[in-house]
């Protein structure tokens, strides 16, 4: 009797973590799916799994948009769309906002995390009030900003969008980082501190190489929502600066409506720097280097 | 000039007051011991004295200089952590040489002296691996050692022995004290084993919820206690306190408790005769020091019951009951009222101790 | 008496290394055995086996005469207390000291009268309420061994259960500890290092080293009567002095010399002529200030005040003897004379350790302190 219910048990968990499985990355196989596909099979109803007869025609308009209308031009039933920039702008822009936010957003939080655990700034739960900023929805807070950063001359520039990534992800970087510092006792930057090194030296120089694995977990985390952040990138931008969601959104033709194979290869492609980045650093998440150490 | 002097010293954390008015000074040479229980704000104190915590209220005095505004490394002390807090990615070498590194010593100087600590510590085939790899004993050692290379004009030491092993702790507690005698070095211990405490030093603070009790030589504390914390807390097994009220009879003071009555000393009584106890005594006489026997006698004259017996090999501890109370005797291994359900006792009067109930503290 | 436990050739191996080896020794119902040795020596490791932790590689562990080594841990009915306590810290003690009843579907009444009983035992009545997160080190203890008592196992096992508590806690808790279980009949079975805990505390002890047992009995008998010097040395606090001495033999009589002091004692016995080792208890070493038959003179090197007595070292050849005097007997750097009551010394044989038995080890000639 309990065999039997075990038996059915076994094989309920097995059916919910496969479901759970194609939930989580059917999006993904769709996207790449969708960015092989041909202008009729983007909307095709019944859905089409697997296009017959891929074409890599999203991407050349990624990439290359002037030769793409032309290729375009030859082909029977094309699509109309806007010429928009190169997608490498889009990248470049990208990559310089991003890069340059998650090492502020790192470097301060580190700071204040430090600043937060060994000194007490702020009293008990300063983390915590940090974080609660960041639970307002961006989009009730979008309008003051583009009235603020308009004022001062940051509409559509580096600094201004810079500044406020790293503004949003600050309050993440602080609360993760913190945890780490907390794992390290206070007696070994203290031990440090005796025996020759001034405070910070001994947090610099001990504590951190310690944590270091958690450290560069939080950069790739702040790392992605600076990379797929797009509210911001939207309403304080005026065309001059594109990120890569915005040039997502960019192409859209009069005509045909969104285009949404070449969205599908946009992002596809977009997707690839986070790859790297997150391979990058898995060797340095490290853990364990404290044991031995320390008596608990 | 004492080497170190603490000054009223304060520290609270939030709303937790770790040190309250803690003073004591402490001779160049000496080894003076901070006894008492968990929390009572022993590592809090050698923290501030070091410098990890800024003190409050109150002044650190090294070498007749204040250092309450210098950082840790420039009050030149050394201390040694509870935890240990070795540096988990240096080796054994590289953590015993540290302090010495930040002072721009050669690095052949540096390997001698390393060498030499590791030598007295007997740790040579441990310094080239890490941490991790090495036994509780080992760890504590290399902590030691990191301690003693450089020991600066104090040393502080937190609780070194309490993570080891019973018969390690014996077997280290004397080579501290032949490495104390060799190296005539300052060193303030910190320890909650009163056993230690009085083994190993010339001078004993005892400290209880940041507030110092008494201060004084080992001797000082044991005879002569200050009041019923400190004589509960030093010696094993603690001083008896019986709860009394006193009584004249004819012209002689006596102290009557609930199965007891004894004559109060001549020096007692003339004492608690100029400031009398307003809620009564407590009559005290620690173990070693009551009288016990098989028959009464007029030495002998208090009836106990012998609850419990534990053999320690060198001297057995009878636990009876007498009245209310439970008393604690210490006798000869080979006394043969171990055996016995009855006993007799007698409290000797140069060896009686009185309490004042209303101050706790002991009339003296 | 009933044996309660026995292990019999029990064996466990990590590796190649034998953690335990063919140990073998019972516990009587309402007994109080200690297992004590240096760390490593494989006292935890058997009481894992025993709870059922562990799996043993070899012997059997038979508790009520039932062998249990195939019983997983819950069903062989024994209770544990670690040296990190277990208590649950969401719940209130009450609740915590219900949890074993509830589990075993006693009822609400029972439960609530059997808790009240107990806690008046453990001295935890003021406690009930209280949170189990919020106590202190000696509650927490107490409340976990009110935890694992309430159920009545058939044996009780502890693993270093005091190690985190000061030492006067630990001294006190002792005693509570040791009249609960004499109270309750509970068979305890405990492991410590301290030898004064197990001293202080048990029946009977058991003194391991290397995975083997060396040597099980009272109190009594394992302080003076070690069947060898590892035994003599692990037991006592100050440890015995273990001092190098010739044996000379005449027939079945042999005599002790030590150097520097000459003949220090005559017995009969079976031990080869030849360098051999005396144990003498630092309570044997008579010292004086007056010059006496069979002492040497010699110096105060150190001086260990524990209040109601005070341990001299003194310097003998490159060593130091341990001599335990009354307080005040003498300063460091005093000459004074040492000499040994050599009743309860003990012949040490070089090379097995063994302690021979010595008929009528009868000093020469000497002072009694």
């Amino acid at each position: 009797m309990t065999s039997r219910f075990a038996f059915i048990g076994l094989w309920l968990r097995r059916a919910a973590v496969i479901a759970a499985m194609l939930i989580g990355l059917f999006p993904i196989f769709w996207l790449v799916s969708t960015s092989f596909k041909p202008y009729d099979e983007w909307q095709h109803w019944p859905p089409v799994w697997v296009s017959s007869s891929p074409t890599l025609q999203n991407y050349r308009i990624v990439f290359a948009p002037q030769a793409a209308q032309t290729f375009a031009a030859k082909q029977k039933g094309s699509i109309d769309y806007k010429v928009s920039a190169s997608a490498w702008k889009a990248f470049r822009d990208s990559a310089i906002i991003s890069v340059c936010a998650t090492l502020l957003s790192i470097i301060f939080g580190t700071l204040a995390a430090y600043s937060i655990v060994r000194y007490r700034t702020g009293g008990r739960n300063y983390a915590f009030q940090f974080l609660m900023v960041r639970m307002f929805p961006p989009i009730a807070v979008v309008v003051p900003m583009l009235v603020f950063f308009s004022l001062l001359r940051l509409i559509d520039t580096f600094p201004g969008l810079i500044l406020a990534y790293t503004a949003f992800t600050l309050p993440f970087s602080i609360w993760m980082i913190r945890s780490f510092i907390e794992e390290v006792p206070e007696e070994l930057e203290g031990a440090a501190m005796i025996y020759g090194m001034r405070p910070l030296q001994a947090f610099l120089r001990v504590t951190l190489p310690l944590i270091r694995g958690g450290v560069l977990a939080t950069a790739l985390f702040v790392f992605i929502l600076n990379w797929s952040e797009f509210l911001f990138a939207l309403t304080l931008t005026t065309g001059g600066i594109v990120t890569v969601t915005l040039q997502v959104a960019n192409y859209v033709s009069a005509s045909s409506g969104k285009l949404y194979g070449v969205q599908a290869a946009m992002g596809t492609i977009s997707t690839i720097p986070v790859i790297i980045f997150g391979y990058l650093i898995q060797r340095h998440l490290v853990r364990g280097l404290t044991f031995g150490a320390i008596k608990r | 000039m004492q080497k170190i002097v603490i000054n009223a010293l304060g520290k609270s954390f939030d709303t937790v007051t770790a040190l309250d008015d803690v003073s004591f000074g402490v001779e160049t040479g000496q080894l003076f011991c901070v006894l008492g229980p968990t929390n009572a704000g022993k590592s809090t104190l050698l923290k501030t004295i070091a410098g990890l915590y800024r003190a409050d209220r109150g002044e650190i005095v090294i070498d007749g200089e204040t250092v309450n505004y210098l950082l840790p490394h420039e009050r030149r002390v050394s201390l040694l952590f509870q935890n240990m807090a070795l540096f988990p990615t240096l080796t054994g070498f590289q953590n015993i040489a540290f302090p010495l590194r930040t002072g721009g010593l050669a690095e052949s100087e540096i390997k001698e002296k390393v060498g030499a600590i590791a030598r007295l510590l007997k740790i040579e085939q441990i310094l080239d691996r890490r941490p991790a790899t090495f036994s509780g004993g080992e760890q504590q050692r290399v902590a030691i050692g990191r301690a003693l290379v450089q020991p600066g004009r104090v040393l502080m030491l937190d609780e070194p022995l309490t993570n080891l092993d019973a018969r390690l702790r014996i077997e280290l507690r004397i080579e501290f004290k032949k490495l104390h005698k060799e190296l005539g070095q300052t060193i303030i211990y910190v320890t909650h084993d009163q056993v230690e405490a009085m083994s190993l030093s010339d001078r004993i603070a005892i400290l209880d919820s940041g507030r110092l009790h008494q201060v004084g030589t080992p001797n000082e504390v044991y005879h002569t206690p200050a009041n019923r914390f400190v004589a509960e807390f030093i010696g094993s097994p603690p001083m008896n306190l019986m709860n009394a009220e006193l009584n004249k009879n004819d012209s002689t003071l006596y102290a009557i408790g609930k199965g007891f009555a004894v004559p109060i000393s001549s020096r007692h009584t003339a004492l608690l005769n100029a400031s009398p106890p307003r809620n009564g005594i407590a009559v005290g006489i620690r173990p070693e020091n009551i009288e016990v026997s098989g028959a009464e006698s007029p030495r002998n004259p208090i009836a106990a019951d012998v609850i419990w017996v534990e053999s320690l090999g060198s001297k057995s501890i009878l636990s009876l009951q007498v009245g209310d109370a439970l008393v604690r005797a210490v006798v000869k291994p080979t006394d043969p009222i171990q055996k016995e359900r009855r006993a007799w006792i007698g409290f000797p009067l140069q060896a009686q101790h009185i309490l004042d109930l209303g101050t706790e503290c002991f009339v003296r | 008496m009933e044996a309660k436990l026995e292990l019999k050739e029990l064996t466990k191996r990590f590796g190649t290394v034998g953690a335990v080896s063919g140990l073998s020794l019972i516990a009587r119902e309402g007994e109080f055995l200690s297992l004590v040795g240096p760390s490593g020596c494989g006292k935890s490791t058997t009481l894992a086996m025993i709870a059922g932790l562990l799996q043993a590689d070899g012997g059997d562990i038979v508790i009520d005469k039932r062998v249990v080594n195939d019983l997983p841990a819950q069903q062989r009915g024994v209770g544990l207390v670690f040296q990190d306590y277990a208590v649950f810290t969401s719940l209130s003690v009450e609740a915590n000291l219900a949890f074993g009843l509830e589990v075993r579907g006693v009822s609400r009444v029972a439960r609530k009268k059997l808790v009240k009983a107990l806690a008046e035992q453990l001295n935890l009545t003021s406690l009930l309420k209280r949170r189990g997160g919020s106590l202190n080190m000696s509650e927490m203890q107490r409340v976990a061994l009110a935890r694992v008592l309430i159920v009545e196992p058939k044996l009780l096992l502890l693993d270093e259960p005091m190690s985190n508590l000061d030492a006067s806690v630990r001294a006190s808790l002792r005693g509570e500890l040791r009249q609960i279980q004499r109270a309750r009949g509970q068979t305890v079975f405990y492991v410590t290092h301290d030898q004064a805990e197990a001293l202080s505390m048990s029946d009977r002890i058991a003194v391991m080293r290397g995975g083997k047992l060396l040597q099980i009995g009272t109190p009594e008998e394992i302080y003076q009567r070690p069947s060898n010097r590892f035994v003599a040395e692990f037991i006592g606090d100050p440890p015995i002095n273990v001092i190098a001495c010739d044996v000379r033999r005449d027939g079945g009589s042999i005599a002790v010399d030590v150097p520097g002091f000459g003949n220090v004692a005559v017995g009969r016995g079976i031990i080869d002529e030849g360098r051999h080792l005396i144990g003498v208890r630092p309570h044997d070493v008579i010292v004086g200030h007056a010059s006496t038959p069979g002492a040497i003179q010699t110096t105060v090197r150190f001086i260990e005040n524990f209040g109601a007595e005070h341990v001299l070292h003194l310097e003998y050849l490159n060593e130091l003897i341990r001599a335990t005097t009354v307080p005040g007997f003498a300063h460091v750097g005093a000459n004074v004379y040492m000499g040994f009551d050599m009743t309860h010394a003990h012949l040490i044989e070089a090379g097995t350790d063994r302690i021979v038995p010595i008929d009528a080890l009868s000093p020469n000639a000497k002072d009694r302190h």
